[in-house]
């Protein structure tokens, strides 16, 4: 269908979801360049695998690279004395997830394959690079003379990636969930061209997780962008890596927004389903309907707006109460790179022994604070009066309010029915929280 | 002494899809509880619709329908939105809350989804609740 063939390079793992089980026990699949070979079989762009993975795995991975219709499966290095491993602790994204590489720091990379024998056969025209702990100077220096688009996650084990490189770079793609766009690139556009400045690149493509995503071409110095869409997820791995092969793909030729739009799509029907069969079905309705989809509402809400967005979290945050609940949301709105404020911690406890100017004080404190805020999330640990006061205060001025009932208190109908959303899980409540503050 | 362990890679199959979503609460929601996966589901209930005074219906006339009237999920996107409007003459009532925007899988493979309203009135604000069954 098109003339495209991308060569996706990096490795393979095993993902084991620890949260996610079936009567096999925790739900297992090939991840690392596996979650981009879905996309691509699924979007029926030719693609061809070029992979570092141990030993044991090799009749497993050219089984399912056949199976998702790759033209070609090439080693490039074995993994020795780690088995690639990858424990996901929790699959959904809604805070850290926890991934754990089982013995990685005893992994050793020996290169088998000859990458300039691997283009020389496929010949692709797009490269896609997933920089892991192999050797990226080694590979690099190989593509000097390569003459199509090179597009390269920017990811989490990638922190000399770019040392050898000689040539120019299509696509520098990041993620707000890597420490790298957080760390070196300072979570900013200018902090990101800065830190790219000794190197040749067309365009970034910054995910921005539930938020949406931007693209900057360097060329014209224009910004594009486009929302995230909601799906009830199952899980978020390999998410992005979906996201990246529908905007590297030729599909839609220079319509960059609109890509993104699809890639978005196709982003949330992967996280909606372990199953190939149901997202490639899935993907080519989207494709097929991307005239009419592309005006659909998604959310956008950028990684530096969430950092000014106060979310006020009413809860009896006291010394005798068990605060795990309020504790991990508190971590997620985090993660997310929202403000949260936990008014007790901030402005001090009353604990009856204070005098009366002094519990005057907080409550002044506490109602300023209230009324800065965008978004007021009610977590009820028990029914506290102060926290159903502070709701129902907050709700008069108009903005938007969540409950995250998590032991089912939520029983009064003046409680449930106040609320824009009630939640019970913490899933949905950072869905919630990005429904409320996203862009009107 | 035993070990326990994953089987094999391609076990995976569908099957624990709830196959029925909302609150019953009449606040919004839509999600899968624990791990599961969330097929179309067979029946929505209780979607507060939104934007109610300013579209179509309201706007018209200035009142709303009652109770049971039957409604239907229009079949195509709308202003950047999904919409629910009156089965008898497609007018518009509400638009369909973002979270449920994973309907348009089910549409676009030829589901159709209609129900009643179960609740609606003009205080404190317009405001019309359905249920929708595929």
């Amino acid at each position: 269908m098109h003339s495209q063939k991308v060569l996706i390079i990096g490795e393979i793992f095993i993902d084991t979801h620890l949260d996610i089980i079936d009567e096999h026990g925790p739900l297992v699949r090939l991840g690392g360049i596996f979650h981009s070979a879905r996309a691509f079989s699924a979007l029926n762009v030719d693609y061809v695998l070029a992979y570092y993975a141990p030993d044991y795995l090799e009749d497993d991975i050219n089984y399912w690279s056949c199976v998702l219709n790759t033209k070609g499966c090439f080693k490039l290095g074995t993994i020795k004395n780690a088995p690639n491993v990858m424990l996901v602790n929790e699959s959904k994204e809604v805070g850290d997830q926890g991934y754990y590489n089982i013995i990685k720091d005893q992994a050793q990379y020996i290169d088998t394959g000859n990458i300039d024998q691997i283009i020389s056969i496929t010949n692709p025209t797009d490269i896609l690079i997933y920089p892991g702990r192999y050797s990226c100077e080694l590979l690099f220096e190989s593509l000097y003379a390569f003459n199509g688009k090179i597009h390269v996650d920017f990811h989490y084990d990638s922190e000399h990636i770019l040392d050898g490189i000689k040539t120019s770079v299509n696509t520098i793609i990041l993620s707000t969930s890597s420490s790298q766009f957080k760390e070196q690139c300072g979570g900013t556009l200018d902090g990101i061209v800065e830190y790219f400045k000794p190197y040749d690149i067309n365009q970034f493509i910054v995910k921005e997780n539930r938020g949406g995503a931007y693209c900057f071409d360097v060329g014209s110095q224009r910004i594009f962008e486009a929302p995230a869409y909601y799906v009830p997820i199952m899980h978020s791995v390999g998410v992005g890596d979906v996201y990246n092969a529908v905007f590297v793909s030729q599909i839609l030729d220079n319509d960059i927004e609109k890509r993104m739009r699809l890639a978005a799509l196709c982003a949330a029907k992967y996280a909606e389903t372990m199953s190939f069969d149901k997202f490639s079905e899935n993907t080519k309705l989207m494709l097929d309907n991307i005239d009419e989809l592309a005006a659909l509402q998604g959310v956008r809400l950028s990684w530096a707006e969430r950092s000014q967005k106060n979310i006020y979290l009413a809860a009896p945050d006291f010394p005798n109460v068990d605060k795990k609940p309020l504790d991990k949301l508190n971590d997620c709105l985090l993660y997310h790179n929202f403000k949260p404020h936990l008014p007790i911690r901030e402005n001090g406890l009353a604990d009856g022994f204070l005098r009366y100017e002094d519990e005057l004080r907080i409550y002044n404190s506490d109602i300023q604070l209230l009324e800065s805020c965008d978004l007021l999330i009610a977590v009820l640990l028990y029914n506290d009066p102060g926290t159903l006061v502070e709701l129902g205060m907050f709700k008069q001025s108009g903005k938007p309010t969540i409950i995250y009932d998590p032991f089912s208190y939520c029983e009064n109908i003046f409680v449930k029915y106040t609320p824009n959303f009630l939640c019970k899980t913490l899933d949905e409540v950072i869905s919630s929280t990005y429904q409320c503050l996203r862009r009107r | 002494m035993g070990s326990a362990g994953s089987g094999k890679f391609g076990t995976y199959r569908i099957g624990k899809g709830e196959g029925t979503s909302g609150t019953g609460s009449g606040v919004g929601r839509m999600g899968s509880e624990g791990s599961g996966e969330v097929e179309c589901p067979k029946i929505i209930e209780n979607i507060p619709l939104e934007d109610v005074a300013v579209l179509e219906y309201y706007q018209k006339y200035n009142t709303l329908p009652s109770q049971e009237t039957s409604v239907r999920l229009r079949a195509t996107i709308y202003r950047g939105r999904l919409v629910v409007e009156t089965a008898d003459l497609g007018e518009i009532l509400g638009n369909l809350p973002t979270q449920y925007n994973t309907l348009i899988n089910c549409i676009k493979k030829g589901m159709k989804y209609s129900g009643t309203i179960v609740a609606s009135g003009i205080t404190p604000v317009p405001f019309v609740v359905v249920t929708l069954n595929a």
